[in-house]
């Protein structure tokens, strides 16, 4: 059997195997092997077995085909990941007048750049340095439109997740980047509390910046009808004790009655009108994570508070 | 070409497009006071300069139309042009 295992999977499970034995632990662990043309998925549960000298000399369990379930997690896998894309399009096509407002910024400062420029030189202006200047403002107004598509990009498009490093501040700041005239329009202000020094985390950055998006627009929905004193939501990043960060959301809005606390886990709440938003919690969670502690949703005393976390070790936990 | 004594005063609050709009009034020979926030155009606003405002309609500090207001409560009879980025007329005209 061993040497049937996938190339793949062959690591995993001579590192188990041998893991189990020195240490003396049960072994539990799944491969796959190749049967013909076929690739069949095994699960291993087996304990060792101690020989004369108290030491393991073999193990003894049971093999089982979990293929039909595989396949099963990895149906469930591809329709969550449709979900979520579709989401973040939904979400996007929410925001769509403040993403273009987003874009028109930086294409009114070329057009009006190159259209002075052009004058400039009509009137046989010989100022170098202000045509170089004017160009200099191209270029970043260029590169700062290429920003804004490579965001809504990565949002728009549908791709496996992924598993990188992730730079939490720099991830808050260019979600903040394409709100912000979304939040000019709403007449909301956001203050974010970068804290320095934070360790690097890993996670889906497509699917956490859609989490962070969903976070703030339910954020701005509860405090749509407030006065501007409460439209008002702080973010701020903090590194935990294990080598993680934390992330706070914190709303000065309506808030949710008691009743209706439990329901702000499920994927498809959202808090007012619209029609269901999703929070995406469970849908960029390992599945062994346990999201009921990696996110958080309490009442405060005028507003709400959510906090997630991540770490480098658990992605999105 | 702008005419002699006229200013036009620019105000928005993204600061390439306030460079850029300022560099092209002025290569169009227009005299130009540029603002990057609504409130530091009202600090410094003389209602006695002649000449007309070009603002920005959506801004963080304070939208175009509440600067227009806070202008009209100050008696000033500044003429307005709008600029905005949404291709649309009705937060223009206040509706």
């Amino acid at each position: 059997l061993v040497s049937r295992i996938h190339p793949n999977d062959s690591p995993t499970a001579s590192a188990a195997l041998a893991s189990a034995i020195s240490r003396a632990t049960p072994l539990d662990v799944e491969f796959r092997v190749q049967d013909g043309e076929e690739i069949k998925w095994i699960a291993v549960r087996a304990r060792p077995v101690a020989g004369g000298d108290g030491k393991p000399t073999a193990m003894s369990g049971a093999f089982g085909d979990v293929t039909s379930r595989k396949f099963a997690e990895a149906d469930a896998d591809v329709q969550r990941q449709e979900i979520a894309h579709l989401m973040r399009v939904s979400m996007l096509g929410e925001l769509s007048g403040g993403l273009a407002h987003e874009l028109t910024q930086p294409l009114t400062a070329i057009l009006s750049n190159a259209q002075a420029g052009k004058l400039l030189l009509a009137k046989g202006n010989k100022s170098l340095s202000e045509i170089g200047n004017i160009f200099d403002d191209i270029i970043a107004e260029g590169e700062r439109a290429g920003e804004v598509i490579h965001r809504l990009r990565g949002m728009l498009k549908k791709g496996d997740v992924k598993h990188e490093p992730i730079d939490m501040n720099e991830l808050i700041a260019s979600t903040l980047r394409l709100l912000h005239s979304e939040l000019i329009d709403r007449r909301m202000s956001i203050s974010f509390d970068n804290a320095t020094g934070l360790p690097e985390t890993r996670g889906d950055p497509v699917q956490l910046q859609q989490t962070l998006l969903n976070l703030l627009m339910n954020a701005m929905d509860a405090t749509e009808h407030m006065p501007p004193a409460r439209r008002t939501i702080s973010i701020s990043t903090a590194a935990t004790g294990e080598g993680g960060v934390e992330v706070h959301i914190y709303d000065r809005g309506t808030g949710l009655p008691p009743s209706r606390e439990h329901e702000v886990f499920q994927p498809f709440f959202h808090d007012q009108k619209a029609g269901p938003r999703p929070r995406p919690f469970d849908m960029h969670l390992d599945r062994e994570a346990s999201w009921r502690d990696a996110f958080a949703s309490k009442q405060c005393e005028r507003g709400r508070l959510c906090r997630f976390s991540a770490s480098a070790a658990h992605g999105l936990r | 070409m702008g005419e002699v004594g006229f200013t036009t005063f620019l105000v928005d609050d993204d600061p390439a497009v306030l460079r850029s709009i300022t560099r092209l009034l002025k290569a169009g020979g227009y005299k130009t006071k540029s603002f990057s926030s609504p409130q530091k155009f009202l600090s410094a606003h003389d209602p006695s300069i002649p000449g007309c405002a070009i603002i920005d309609l959506v801004m963080s500090e304070l939208d175009g139309l509440r600067l227009q207001e806070a202008l009209a409560q100050s008696g000033s009879q500044r003429p307005i042009i709008f600029l905005t980025g949404r291709g649309d007329v009705r937060p223009a005209s206040g509706q």
